[in-house]
């Protein structure tokens, strides 16, 4: 095995052995579990809160709740990961390099034989591979229980699957900038403040008008799964969004290749 | 490895390392070091705290690139960042920090195998290296983070050694080890002796007289020593040597004539008396003799003239403390001009 290989094991233990990853895949899953659960209990736990029946414009007002189905379901699910998920995407994998750089086990290790370039690249795919398990843990148990809670065939798995595969892209999006912020900084609390600041910035970027449709944060996109939005409506966003990835990538690369440890 | 066996283990060719500090200025932490470490040696990198020791491991490491000059570990020259232009060195730093999440067994075979090594060849090798160093073979299993800091630093070593490097380097192995842990870790430097060409970096004179064949001495990141312990002895056993003297005295102000006269000879210089604690009348001077016959013959006879009797006259075996201290300080400046040259 090379020195990418080896060190992606290393890290993927690492994931399983820290808390950091029992974060990340808890939070996941919890996002997953909760939001079928919250988007059926949410009318009823409304309906509970005027169960004398005494106020008759509270009982019009219920009476306006629709009844939840599976699209509301996976809106719930859509909001709570864009709060907890992609935030602790951010705060988990922040000191990825900068822990290493502080601690000084970055410096140790990189006397051995393994390049700067493997080091990076193998941070990166380890994250993205357990990324990836915890959105297919997060996904399924949202699948799951919205199947048990709802039954209906409102949303079909196919704009599922497109929409998992494109908020993945943007959780790779996340996961490169937050890398390059951790080589950019010495501790991982400033590469963190450093994240979020791009993810603000980007945001911000999405809501201009002209250039904002084509900004990366418009591919995490709910109207996939209700079919109200096209993939090819995003691909410009996809391609911007790919090409940032490799940006950050290789600014992380270079930069970390002329630093001094 | 060795692949590449010549004379010289390391060389350095006027390595310079300068840091920016401020807009303007400049911090030098290494001033064209020339250096020639053989191999099969145990040298001792000595020098203050500041002096540029870790600097100029690291560069040697791979881990910072030098403003202006060469490498060579074995002929083969180091580039920064490339780590199989620096892959025949084992390193540890002073403060080793490992994967606590690991075992010492996961991190050992972590590091054997980034050398492309067998499970079979890492397994016999840290068998052959647990014997050299002494370490218990039942803490293989254990986490790392339940190492003390003197088992972190033979799972260091151990490291250090796993790819059978032709030159280890360690960087102040034993300043931050309590005296067990100190001794130990010099017992296992000794035990490296004539397999490997060991340097490590120290403040701690003892240690480098228990252990070093050669040393090299730097301050303000300049060479000033460079060459065997037994030499640079021999150079500087005239310079500054401390002769103690011990007078007792026959009649009062025997003392006060002795010092007046010795204090006129040029190649002595007076240091302190003690008076004795037990006999008042005893009297203990040192001085420093940059003239050692001149000393053994003039000072008797001064005694005599004074009215005092000769208890003791002694001249102290120099020792590489009062090298160290006589070469750092600011008077010696000139020497490091005179080595910069090339050695």
């Amino acid at each position: 095995m090379n020195g990418f290989a080896l060190f992606f094991r290393k890290e993927i233990l690492e994931l399983f052995r820290t808390v950091k990853g029992i974060i990340l895949a808890v939070i996941f899953l919890l996002v997953g579990i909760s939001s079928p659960v919250l988007a059926k209990l949410t009318p009823e736990i409304i309906k509970w809160a005027g169960i004398d029946g005494s106020d008759e414009e509270f009982a019009a007002l219920t009476a306006l709740i629709p009844t939840p189905d599976s699209a509301a379901s996976y809106e719930q699910f859509f909001s709570n990961f864009n709060t907890m998920g992609l935030i602790s995407v951010i705060i988990v994998f922040a000191g990825v390099i900068a822990n290493e750089k502080s601690k000084g086990t970055a410096a140790y290790m990189l006397t051995k034989n393994i390049s700067r370039t493997q080091f990076i690249l193998s941070k990166l795919a380890s994250a993205a591979a357990f990324v990836f398990a915890s959105l297919i843990i997060s996904l399924g148990s949202q699948m799951i229980y919205t199947g048990i809670l709802f039954g209906d065939k409102i949303i079909d798995n196919k704009s599922v699957i497109i929409f998992s595969a494109l908020l993945f892209l943007y959780l790779i999006f996340i996961l490169t900038f937050t890398l390059f912020s951790s080589v950019l900084t010495k501790t991982a609390t400033s590469a963190a403040f450093l994240g979020f600041l791009f993810f603000i910035v980007f945001n911000i970027f999405a809501a201009l008008p002209k250039i904002g449709k084509y900004m990366p944060p418009l591919i995490n996109n709910f109207g996939i799964i209700t079919a109200a939005e096209s993939v090819r409506v995003l691909l410009p966003n996809i391609i911007i969004t790919v090409i940032c990835c490799a940006a950050f990538v290789v600014l992380s690369v270079k930069l970390f290749k002329r630093q001094e440890l | 490895m060795n692949e590449t066996k010549t004379d010289c283990a390391l060389k350095l060719s006027g390595l310079t390392k300068v840091y920016p500090a401020g807009k303007k200025n400049i911090i030098t932490a290494v001033d064209n070091l020339n250096l020639n470490i053989p191999h099969g040696s145990v040298y001792g990198f000595l020098g203050r705290n500041g002096a540029g020791k870790t600097t100029t491991l690291k560069m040697v490491a791979g881990l910072s690139k030098p403003t202006d000059g060469e490498i060579f570990i074995y002929g083969r020259k180091v580039e920064f960042g490339k780590p199989a232009s620096y892959k025949n060195i084992g390193f540890l730093p002073d403060v080793p920090e490992f994967y606590s999440f690991m075992s010492a067994r996961e991190y050992l075979f972590l590091c054997g195998r980034l050398y492309k090594m067998t499970d079979i060849e890492i397994k016999n090798k840290i068998r052959e290296i647990f014997e050299l160093i002494n370490f218990d073979k039942k803490r293989l299993k254990n986490k790392i983070s339940a190492f003390s800091r003197g088992m972190k630093q033979k799972l260091g070593i151990a490291a250090a050694l796993i790819h059978s490097p032709d030159l280890i380097m360690l960087d102040e192995p034993t300043s931050a080890l309590d005296p067990i842990g100190r001794k130990e870790t010099i017992d296992i430097i000794n035990s490296l002796r004539g397999r490997y060409t060991v340097v490590f970096s120290t403040h701690i004179l003892s240690d480098v007289e228990r252990v070093c064949d050669k040393i090299a001495l730097i301050e303000k990141g300049g060479l000033i020593l460079d060459g065997n312990i037994s030499d640079i002895k021999a150079e500087n056993s005239g310079l500054n040597e401390t002769l103690k003297v011990s007078i007792s005295e026959n009649t009062p102000g025997d003392c006060e004539r002795f010092l007046e006269s010795a204090k006129k000879l040029n190649y002595l210089n007076y240091i302190d008396l003690v008076k004795d604690k037990e006999n008042d009348n005893i009297a203990h001077f040192s001085f420093k003799a940059s003239d050692r016959k001149k000393a053994g013959e003039s000072l008797p006879k001064i005694i005599y003239e004074s009215g005092g009797s000769l208890v003791k006259f002694a001249f102290e075996e120099i020792n590489l403390e009062d090298i160290f201290v006589s070469a750092t300080a600011s008077g010696l400046n000139n020497n490091i001009n005179k080595q910069k040259g090339g050695v």
